[in-house]
């Protein structure tokens, strides 16, 4: 069975190797839009690379990169194609879907190919519960016809570099509709996906100014500051938030600080091994999902907590 | 400027419970809302008719119970609502849904612009409103931040890893964000109105659609994190050290320091 992946983020492409490698693929090709060296960089991870040069699509938009990768399957014979799940990732995979007439499945954490067919488990009920989903009715019948899934991330171990993939070259025709007037890279999340320890300021947290106390605390750790949702959304305190609707993340350890508990953030941070809780409220949601939880006020238990790590 | 709005009635996940026995969601009994970023597409849609003219109109796809939303969307300003409503659609998949949203599209006639929530809060598939593009074979942009018309259509999309700004034609399909706006709370003359109006209830047949959903739920759980949920009381000054410590002491066991 041939698998197909794509990802513009490097890391996340060599999870979906993993998952390929998981789904006991006999044969990994990835597709790469972009520039030649981006394409010999995913050719060290998987058999064989079709590669679409990005100045024939120009910068992405959903139409024309789901056309681009339409066009390059065809050089191919996949039967599941696996895809990066980011907001570009699952944009493309939706308007690739309708012109190849296969399902798509996203928010994806795991997956099997059974007698059934492509059968995963994706996050359900906005992350609050997980389902199990059969991809398609009909099993893998016609040619260059992939079932394709939109993995999140962090679920499978990226591969390391092991493989000399070769790099075949697609010539594609795609009508640009829209232009990219400008990308405005955002500052980093702190690398939030990645950290082993994250440290989250919810609606507890009074003023900004008060984040520092928070920076002290993550600092102690070793970790990194992430906010909730309000927090950055409606107050703009920092350009991302952790929860379903924003970063997921899962580091060993986890500590919430003055965060109440909405589902929505509970099912970002699902996957931390260690969850603490700081809340002044014994009745804070937050406190169910935790394995240790402290009751008491932010501003008086997290610079007792500094100190007592420093000494 | 006519705008159509993909509006989803969708399980208030906030308030579902789960079977203690069998783990699965209650759904029977569990309360339907207006999907958040759907909201704010609603409420985009009617900011651009105040400012520039046009029309508002909407289509909802789900069970029968999905109706419900329809007074909310008058009550918002929408100048007509369009509803498909089957028992079997609370399992349709995105292809469906999408399919049964173009085909009420094209029953409407004249648009310039879909706008559509990027993601339910139940499904949270992202896909319905890229689907219907593709289908329009319209180009689409993905979670909307901001949005203005300028004869052409400009987008800034918040993309993840960067701010995209695109510029296209119309007609086109937008998804937006839960950050594109703060959508109005309806007035309660508004409401009392709403539910005097009329709006149009097509049947899957009336659209001529194969609604055989090719993603099938096999089954729900709640997902099993055990938590060890020892909580301490730090309220007290005189004892909040000790209490720390002792929570310290666990992690270090647990060897997350």
């Amino acid at each position: 069975m041939e698998v197909m992946v794509y990802s513009e983020n490097e890391k996340l492409f060599r999870e979906l190797v993993s998952a390929a490698s998981h789904l006991n693929a006999s044969k990994i090709t990835g597709v790469v839009i972009g520039t030649d060296d981006d394409a010999e960089k995913a050719a060290k991870f998987v058999d064989k690379v079709l590669f679409v040069d990005s100045s024939q699509v120009g910068d992405y938009r959903p139409k024309e990169y789901a056309e681009a990768a339409f066009q390059a399957i065809k050089s191919s014979d996949p039967q599941v194609f696996l895809v990066g799940g980011t907001h570009k990732g699952n944009a493309m995979a939706a308007m690739l879907s309708v012109m190849l007439g296969e399902p798509s499945v996203t928010e994806v954490s795991d997956l099997k190919v059974t007698e059934e067919g492509l059968m995963v488990l994706r996050s359900a009920f906005g992350g609050v519960a997980i389902a199990e989903v059969r991809v398609g009715r009909k099993l893998f019948t016609k040619v260059a016809s992939p079932k394709i899934a939109c993995l999140k991330p962090g679920f499978f171990p990226p591969v390391l570099e092991e493989k000399n993939g070769s790099i075949e070259r697609i010539n594609v025709d795609v009508k640009a509709t829209a232009e990219v007037v400008e990308v405005k890279e955002k500052e980093k999340g702190a690398g939030l996906e990645d950290a082993e320890v994250v440290v989250v300021a919810g609606r507890g947290v009074k003023k900004k100014e008060d984040l520092s106390i928070i920076e002290e605390l993550a600092k102690s750790l070793g970790g990194v500051v992430g906010v909730t949702r309000p927090l950055s959304a409606d107050l703009h305190w920092a350009p991302v938030w952790v929860g379903m609707s924003g970063v997921a993340v899962n580091p060993k350890l986890y500590v919430g600080v003055g965060v109440s508990g909405q589902i929505q953030h509970v099912a970002g941070i699902r996957n931390s091994k260690v969850i603490v809780a700081i809340n002044v409220d014994q009745n804070a949601p937050i406190f169910e999902h935790a394995d240790y939880g402290i009751v008491g006020d932010l501003y008086q238990v997290v610079p007792k907590l500094v100190e007592m790590l420093k000494s | 400027m006519d705008i159509i709005v993909c509006i989803k009635q969708a399980y208030d996940v906030q308030q579902l419970k789960f079977d203690p026995k069998t783990g699965e969601p209650m759904l029977a009994a569990a309360p339907r809302k207006m999907s958040d970023m759907d909201r704010r597409a609603l409420e985009e849609a009617l900011r651009i008719k105040e400012s520039a003219g046009g029309t508002v109109k909407t289509i909802t796809v789900g069970p029968p119970e999905t109706r419900d939303v329809v007074k909310e969307i008058y009550a918002m300003g929408a100048d007509e609502a369009f509803v498909v409503a089957d028992m079997n659609l609370d399992k349709a998949d995105s292809g469906v849904t999408a399919k049964l949203i173009v085909e009420t599209v094209k029953k409407i006639g004249n648009f310039d612009l879909i706008l559509a929530g990027a993601a339910s809060t139940d499904e949270y598939s992202w896909q319905v409103p890229a689907k219907v593009a593709a289908m329009l074979n319209l180009p689409f942009f993905p979670n909307a931040i901001s949005l203005s018309i300028d004869g052409d259509l400009v987008a800034e999309c918040d993309l993840g890893d960067a701010v995209y700004q695109f510029k296209s034609p119309l007609p086109a399909v937008v998804s937006v964000s839960l950050e594109i706006n703060e959508p109005r709370i309806p007035t309660l003359s508004a409401i009392l109105k709403a539910s005097r109006k009329q709006f149009t209830d097509f049947r899957i047949e009336d659209l001529g659609v194969d609604a055989i959903s090719e993603l099938e739920l096999r089954k729900v759980m709640m997902p099993k994190v055990e938590r060890k949920n020892v909580i301490v009381d730090a309220t007290d000054p005189s004892k909040m050290e000790a209490e720390l410590r002792k929570i310290l002491d666990e992690l270090r066991k647990e060897n997350v320091l």
